[in-house]
């Protein structure tokens, strides 16, 4: 029997850098990013560390008064990458497609004014709580879209996109779905910014991955969606295969529940993973779209994991310099850009980076990329590594 | 695409262990059920919830290293270790061992705790230990870490679909080739803002007593509890059935059961009670086993313990009315049915081993 493929024949993203795929990738290519103090989340902490927040009047209009802003993303993004792939709801309802996204916020019950109003004995009203039911994203964009096969969110913290698209690949490849809307959504949450400011984490200015002088992370927010069919099934309805998920590596380092381990084991095994399962070589590797968060241990070990396993210098990017460090979303957007590179030929410059530690230095400006492989890695708290390989189609 | 169930670890509100879940089904043992009060809008009310007991944590840990473990983070770390235990495998290649947890809401508690934190001392003094501990995957990566396993690790949360999603994503992980074996495991906790939750949103209109077969009335208590599976490939000599298949959609779920005996996952929630109607009207063997876990989205997964056990002992227990026990053949099938609130239904399929020598007793 032919094995199946997982291609991608649809894209959709929303990020700070823009409200569609094209326009994102603009502003990447035009070395532009706008960091800036923090609107939708109020707080008295003085420091402040900038974010990459969404448009303010992004409302996500016409989807629904009790859908959540996590929710409303994931919508949009989906809504551009089914229009990209040609699938409409009679297609959708013909196929067995399923739905699978990676969140943080989205899967997470944190009302900050329930809590409060359930402490000074207020009796809250719990509309919170039902609110929270019917926003499980992957349930929902089912449920909207009236797609029948299963649907998952995956909360596996900051490679949770990457692992859905990873999923999403074995679903096609073991024939339970011809179609899966697959990738990762999360809006700006004052919960997390709090948080991850008390992580100690994130940095007061614009971020700076792999740079020597690297303060930490900025919080972003956005969604990216990846419309993977089985190649055949697509091919037979007249679809475009953009490119292929060809190889997912995932792996626990077993070491810290927020510390990567210090020699990138867990990284290195998956990176290893997905390229074996992809059949890929390492030197046949055009570029690697790095997790990149400029925190300082996030970007020495993954640094370290890099410099060792390419010693053959390739041109390695850390989007999140355009996006800040979207969380459940991250591996998603991140996969959208790795596909789009390959389909440019290009990658944008990391911005913020300076100078490097001597361990690896990213792209510095818009950088040519020759080949047909790429790959995209994510790591997460709890020690998760999650790894995708994205091949183009043959000429 | 089928998977053997090695070993089951249990820990709910019978006790922890496979052979609480046994006692249960037996009568010998009764869940554990607590009555908390709630001040709502439509005054004080009383929520019956069932308690797990996390007792034997220190026999596989020691003591200081479940200081800052929340209380999920205990039970679903304490039902993997049984589940290995209960397996008896020495588990060589810890990066050929995947785990997949799944929960509905995660660690809940310690989602408030962190928001109480920051309520107390502000925001600039919030506990950040509180919130690292507080995503959903901080269970699954407290287990790789207390296990040492290295293996792929998710995370899922999908409310009814859950059990499904994680039983699923690890019969796929086998039949792939990454592992040779997964930790799947499964379950919530009871917390006091979701005791509030269930008081307000019930409208004191529950009876407070789960009989998952009466359709027409609520009767939904939550529970708590987490189940683990240590899954391995094939038909293996020794274990306690076969998991043969997991399927999920938008079907016609009294239509689509290949075996005569089916367990429903009914909790007394009435938004889902009339997707199990049609079931019941079929001519099969149908039994509920909730009003022994509890109410809670990943709750179904305790459903498949009781369906191995079954299949492994040859025995079907009826709790409803009367207790009776009717013979299983061992190479019968279970088909496990959930749904959703939106209708979606999940069939876990689960057959008895094919006839080997040295079954499990």
């Amino acid at each position: 029997m032919k094995k199946r493929r997982a291609a991608v024949t649809g894209l959709g993203c929303i990020c700070a850098a823009g409200s569609t795929v094209e326009e994102t990738m603009r502003s990447l290519y035009a070395g532009e990013r706008n960091p800036a103090p923090p609107v939708l989340v109020r707080t008295d902490i003085e420091k402040i560390s900038p974010v990459f927040e969404i448009f303010s009047d992004f409302t996500g209009e016409g989807e629904g008064r009790n859908a959540t802003r996590t929710t409303l993303l994931a919508i949009q993004a989906a809504r551009e990458a089914l229009a990209q792939a040609g699938l409409d709801a009679a297609a959708l309802k013909a196929a067995r497609v399923g739905v699978i996204v990676g969140t943080t916020v989205g899967c997470t019950l944190n009302n900050e004014q329930f809590c409060r109003e359930y402490r000074l004995s207020q009796k809250p009203d719990v509309s919170p709580v039902t609110r929270f039911h019917a926003n499980n994203p992957a349930l929902h964009l089912a449920g909207l879209f009236g797609c029948g096969g299963p649907a998952m969110t995956v909360a596996n913290a900051c490679s949770s996109g990457t692992d859905a698209v990873g999923i999403a690949k074995h679903w096609i490849e073991t024939g339970l779905c011809d179609i899966v809307i697959a990738g990762g959504s999360d809006e700006l949450c004052r919960t997390t910014y709090i948080g991850f400011t008390c992580l100690m984490i994130t940095s007061q200015e614009p971020c700076r991955p792999f740079d020597r002088n690297r303060k930490g992370l900025n919080l972003g927010e956005g969604a990216g969606i990846l419309i993977i069919e089985d190649h055949e099934s697509a091919r037979n309805r007249g679809a475009r295969a953009l490119a292929f998920i060809n190889g997912y590596g995932s792996s626990a380092d077993a070491y810290h529940p927020t510390a990567p381990h210090p020699e990138g084991l867990g990284l290195r095994r998956a990176m290893k993973m997905a390229l074996a399962e992809a059949g890929v070589a390492f030197g046949e590797v055009a570029f690697i779209n790095a997790h990149g968060t400029s925190t300082v241990d996030n970007d020495k070990v993954e640094g370290k994991v890099i410099a060792d396993l390419f010693p053959a210098r390739i041109p390695v990017v850390s989007t999140k310099s355009y996006t800040g460090h979207t969380l459940g979303a991250a591996g998603a957007i991140e996969a959208v850009f790795t596909v789009k590179g390959l389909m440019d030929r290009r990658v944008p410059a990391t911005l913020g980076f300076e100078e490097g530690e001597g361990v690896i230095t990213p792209t510095v400006e818009n950088t040519p990329v020759a080949g047909t492989t790429a790959i995209s890695n994510s790591l997460a708290f709890g020690g998760n590594n999650a790894v995708l390989v994205v091949g183009m189609p043959s000429a | 695409m089928s998977c053997a169930i090695l070993g089951i670890g249990s820990v709910s509100a019978l006790g922890c262990g496979v052979e609480s879940l046994k006692a249960g089904l037996a009568g010998s043992v009764a869940p554990l059920i607590e009555t908390h009060k709630y001040d709502t809008v439509f005054g004080e009310t009383a929520v019956n919830a069932y308690t797990a007991s996390i007792n034997g944590l220190e026999r596989f840990l020691p003591r200081n290293a479940l200081r800052r473990m929340d209380r999920l983070s205990q039970m679903s770390l304490l039902a993997s270790f049984l589940a290995i235990e209960d397996g008896g495998l020495v588990l060589e290649d810890r990066a050929r061992i995947g785990i997949v947890f799944g929960s509905g809401y995660g660690p809940m508690q310690t989602t408030f705790g962190f928001l109480d934190s920051l309520i107390d001392h502000g925001d600039k003094l919030a506990s950040p230990t509180l919130f690292a501990n507080s995503v959903h995957n901080a269970l699954a990566a407290q287990a790789t870490i207390a296990l040492k396993i290295n293996g792929p690790c998710l995370t899922v949360t999908s409310f009814e679909q859950t059990a499904h999603s994680v039983l699923a994503t690890a019969m796929g992980w086998l039949h792939g080739g990454q592992v040779d074996y997964v930790l799947a495991g499964m379950g919530d906790e009871f917390c006091p803002l979701r005791g509030y939750s269930t008081a307000a949103l019930n409208r004191g209109g529950c009876s407070g007593v789960m009989r998952p077969l009466s359709l027409d009335r609520c009767s939904h208590v939550p529970g708590e509890g987490f189940i683990t599976f240590l899954l391995g490939k094939g038909d293996v000599d020794g274990s306690y059935c076969r998991l043969t298949a997991a399927t999920v959609g938008r079907f016609d779920a009294a239509a689509d059961l290949p075996h005569e005996q089916v367990f429903i996952a009914a909790n007394g929630i009435r938004e889902t009670a009339e997707y199990y109607r049609p079931i019941l009207s079929l001519k099969k063997s149908v039994v509920a086993y909730a009003s022994l876990y509890g109410g809670m989205p990943a709750g179904n997964g305790f459903d498949v313990a009781f369906a191995a056990l079954s299949l492994r002992d040859g025995i079907v227990y009826r709790l409803e009315d009367e207790r009776t026990a009717t013979p299983i053949a061992a190479d019968a099938g279970i088909d496990c049915v959930g749904f959703g609130v939106g209708g979606s239904c999940s069939i876990i399929t689960l057959e008895g081993r094919r006839p080997v020598s040295g079954s499990k007793q």
